[in-house]
């Protein structure tokens, strides 16, 4: 843990001189990686570090500072060296990760022996303190996950399937990891082209949140916005379909954070209000500028970073209709399992996504899985030809990290089954 | 003995060095051998926006190590790194990887007879503050909407208690973030001095679309990639094409002169020795008629942070192809974005008329590697370094490289 001592050095910063904030930082990471024909692997890494901004100075960073050490970083001189200290206690233990990660191969290879699979956990605690104002605030965030990959091949063609899944204690996470994957790999096997041109798309359960993480998150980054970078000023006036909610709360997060790296409590901000454009996500800067309150989305990706409005959690609200009854009614499209960003626009609204996963749809029933392919959407247009929304919300099933201005932060994306029309397939 | 000058004291202790935490570090794990990579970076950045002129700076230093170790029999083994000093780092690591599992080392590299090196820069010094927002100020093209520009100094040591490794360099890079596109454009230098040198505004020009037009691109054109297209689509195909392991003797065009070449002072990250302890050393990857070689094994390991083990990493790659007359019909391309398929990339290409028309449709397009290098033809122009440390001209391709 962060030392006590550390309370005392800031608060003796801050009352010398209460404009400044002081960000102090401990966080270890845990890889492991396991293929088929190999044991897994573990990293185990520790960083630590502090950094200190006052007005009209560079914001200001050392690695490893210690309570003792925060005077001269403040005071912008040479970071004086300290005696031998005993090595940290570390939090993590890599033992459980690697037996995991060694009894998912195992049963894996059961399950598919024809198949490589590969699988990765990834898992991070990191504390906080950070000082600003009079006051002082801490947190501790942390995540786990575990993803499975699978190639195989039949008759000289391959195929590739992938699922993952946040991890909670208790957890029979495991056997339904490889259950998922076994299934859709032997799938894939007989995937065909997607016919290219406009397509009606229906997102399964969780996926769409990316798209909308993309297309409707980044652009309401409330300095994304205020450097005119955003589709958001220019389509304000706009309506949606009112039974659309896009919602970003960081408490609902994978990755959750209970005060934000400026010490403001995160609060949920509706993006887009029953058809509507809403609030911003706002750090204490932009919400400064713009007269607006900070909503505790402001977030750097270490001591070495500036604040930037973050997202945490997006998610699209439930609708009321049965996710059955949706595919019933579509003619003809594609069901998109997996999704990965490729490109994003955040003045256009334009934006590219790899689906790696998905189905053909004919006349109300899922078909032939289909190979990877590129979906072209634009923000209003996609939005504007929303048709239907499931009652099933669901989160993180596809996972990744948002990576802003080079700083990448875990995050959530959640979303009920969503139809929508008007996106472009290119093969 | 390790060269390792470090040593601290706590009161009343005995002097800890570092060779005393690399024997202890053996010692907890049966007595390998072990290695320890440290990397301290002092940077400065300024980012400039230009619509509200706000300038933001920051400075830092940013140091830890890795440690590495392998069991007697050279079956298992284990990584950890942690921030700090080197002793403080190496304390840490020791702390955390006591308790790890030794898990499987894999094909992990490991160099057992590392010799002493001494890799430093001429040191012309980091630019202070006021200087690199001059040259922001000073150089950025209007059309850029935000800028920054970092300098950093690092100093890198690596050692097995047997052989020491150093290496100091300063590395300039800028990235400049256009109005009217989300693609940013990135540069690069080894020197304040060879920063000063380069023309940035040159290749920002290359990016310019041209006037708009509603017109096809001309199926039977050639195609020209600009320097920074080019870097784009030669670094796509040295990974794929000259990956570790491929075999030798697939055709490529008689464009397709390519070399890995590491050793100093060339490139933004050559270097006498990889950052696994083995000495770099050129190597031919085709000759403009066969892939000749991969780009992997010693002398190509890299560490992308302290943090990351090394991998192997084509980070010093030129590309060197005859030079040839501009030719006639053919199509510039100022914007590229390559998205993975199946057997090789879809792939987005903005292009103009060559040498300075105006501009076509966008394009999409299926690339296949094997197409491309072979339909490569030769270069134009002199060669320029991309932020991934890939030297290459403006690369000539015939019309057949599309598959569609």
């Amino acid at each position: 843990m962060l030392d006590r001592q550390w309370d005392g050095a800031i608060r003796d910063v801050l009352e010398r001189a209460p404009q400044t904030t002081v960000f102090v930082e401990r966080r270890e990471d845990l890889t492991v990686f396991g293929e088929t024909a190999d044991d897994p692997k573990a990293r185990h890494t520790l960083w630590a570090g502090a950094c200190v901004e006052r007005p009209d100075r560079p914001l200001t960073f050392h690695s490893d500072l210690q309570p003792e050490q925060l005077p001269d970083l403040v005071s912008g001189e040479t970071v004086r060296a300290l005696g031998e200290r005993p090595g940290p206690t570390p939090w993590l233990d890599p033992a459980p990760a690697v037996a995991a990660v060694g009894g998912t191969l195992v049963e894996a290879r059961k399950r598919l022996p024809e198949a490589h699979v590969s699988a990765r956990w990834v898992e991070f605690r990191q504390q906080v303190k950070i000082g600003r104002g009079a006051a002082l605030f801490e947190d501790c965030r942390a995540m786990r996950r575990l993803r499975l990959d699978a190639v195989a091949g039949r008759h000289g063609r391959t195929a590739a399937a992938a699922v993952e899944g946040p991890i909670a204690d208790g957890d029979n996470y495991i056997s339904s990891l490889v259950e998922g994957l076994s299934g859709r790999i032997a799938a894939r096997l007989d995937a065909i082209d997607p016919a290219p041109g406009p397509s009606r798309v229906l997102f399964a359960p969780a996926i769409a949140g990316i798209w909308v993480h993309e297309l409707v998150g980044h652009a309401a980054e409330a300095d994304v916005v205020q450097r005119g970078g955003s589709w958001w000023t220019t389509d304000l006036e706009r309506r949606l379909d009112e039974r659309l909610t896009v919602i970003d709360d960081p408490r609902r997060s994978r990755a959750a954070w209970s005060i934000d790296d400026e010490g403001v409590p995160p609060r949920p901000v509706a993006l887009i209000r029953e058809g509507r454009l809403g609030e911003l996500l706002q750090s204490c800067r932009t919400a400064s500028e713009s007269g607006a309150e900070p909503t505790g989305h402001g977030r750097r990706s270490s001591y070495r970073e500036p604040i930037l409005p973050r997202m945490g959690c997006t998610f699209i609200a439930n609708g009321d209709e049965h996710p059955d009854e949706i595919l019933q009614n579509i003619h003809e499209g594609v069901y998109v399992r997996r999704l990965e960003s490729a490109h994003t626009d955040a003045r256009t609204g334009r934006a590219l996504f790899r689906v790696t996963d998905s189905d053909r749809i004919v006349d109300g029933r899922l078909d032939v899985p289909l190979r990877p392919f590129l979906l072209e959407t634009v923000a209003w247009k996609a939005l504007a030809a929303i048709e239907a929304i499931g009652n099933d919300l669901a989160f993180d099933r596809c996972i990744g990290s948002c990576h802003r201005l080079g700083q990448p932060l875990s995050t959530s994306v959640g979303a009920p089954t969503i139809c929508t029309g008007l996106m472009t397939v290119r093969v | 003995m390790s060269g390792f000058s470090e040593s601290k004291r706590a009161s009343g202790d005995p002097v800890m060095t570092v060779d005393d935490l690399l024997e202890k570090t053996s010692r907890d794990h049966g007595g390998g051998p072990v290695e320890y990579f440290h990397r301290c970076s002092r940077s400065v950045r300024v980012e400039w926006d230009r619509a509200t002129d706000r300038v933001a700076a920051r400075c830092g230093t940013e140091e830890g190590g890795a440690l590495r170790w392998l069991d007697p029999r050279r079956e298992s083994g284990g990584f950890v790194a942690a921030s700090g000093d080197v002793v403080a780092s190496l304390t840490a690591c020791r702390a955390i990887g006591r308790g790890a599992p030794e898990t499987s080392i894999g094909a992990v590299p490991w160099n057992p007879s590392a010799e002493a090196t001494e890799d430093l820069d001429t040191p012309h010094g980091v630019p202070r503050i006021e200087e690199l927002e001059h040259w922001l100020r000073e150089n950025t093209p209007e059309t850029v909407e935000s800028a920054w520009i970092e300098a950093s100094r690092s100093r890198e040591r690596w050692t097995t208690g047997s052989a020491d490794q150093e290496r100091v360099r300063v590395r300039i890079w800028a990235l400049w973030t256009p109005k009217n596109d989300p693609k940013p454009m990135f540069l690069a230098a080894r020197s304040w001095r060879d920063w000063l040198r380069q023309d940035a505004l040159a290749t920002w020009d290359e990016r310019a679309p041209g006037p708009p037009r509603e017109a096809e691109w001309p199926a039977d054109a050639k195609v020209v990639f600009s320097p920074e297209t080019s870097a784009s689509i030669a670094r796509a195909l040295v990974l794929a094409l000259h990956r570790p392991g491929v075999e030798a003797g697939a055709p490529v065009g008689s464009g397709w002169v390519v070399r890995s070449n590491g050793e100093p002072p060339r490139g933004l990250f050559g270097a006498l020795v990889d950052d696994a302890g083995y000495p770099v050393s050129p190597r031919i990857l085709a000759d403009g008629r066969h892939v000749v070689a991969d780009w992997g094994g010693p002398g190509s390991f890299r560490r992308g942070s302290f943090r990351d083990p090394p991998a192997s990493n084509p980070v010093c790659v030129e590309v060197d192809p005859p030079r040839i007359d501009p030719p006639r019909r053919s199509v510039w391309v100022t914007a590229l974005a390559l998205h993975p398929a199946a057997d090789g990339w879809l792939a987005e290409l903005h292009g103009r008329e060559f040498p300075d028309g105006s501009s076509f449709r966008p394009r999409w397009a299926r690339l296949r590697p094997q197409r491309l290098i072979e339909s490569c033809l030769g270069g134009l122009g002199s060669a320029r370094t991309s932020h991934h440390g890939l030297g290459t001209p403006a690369l000539v391709f015939d019309a057949w490289l599309f598959d569609d």
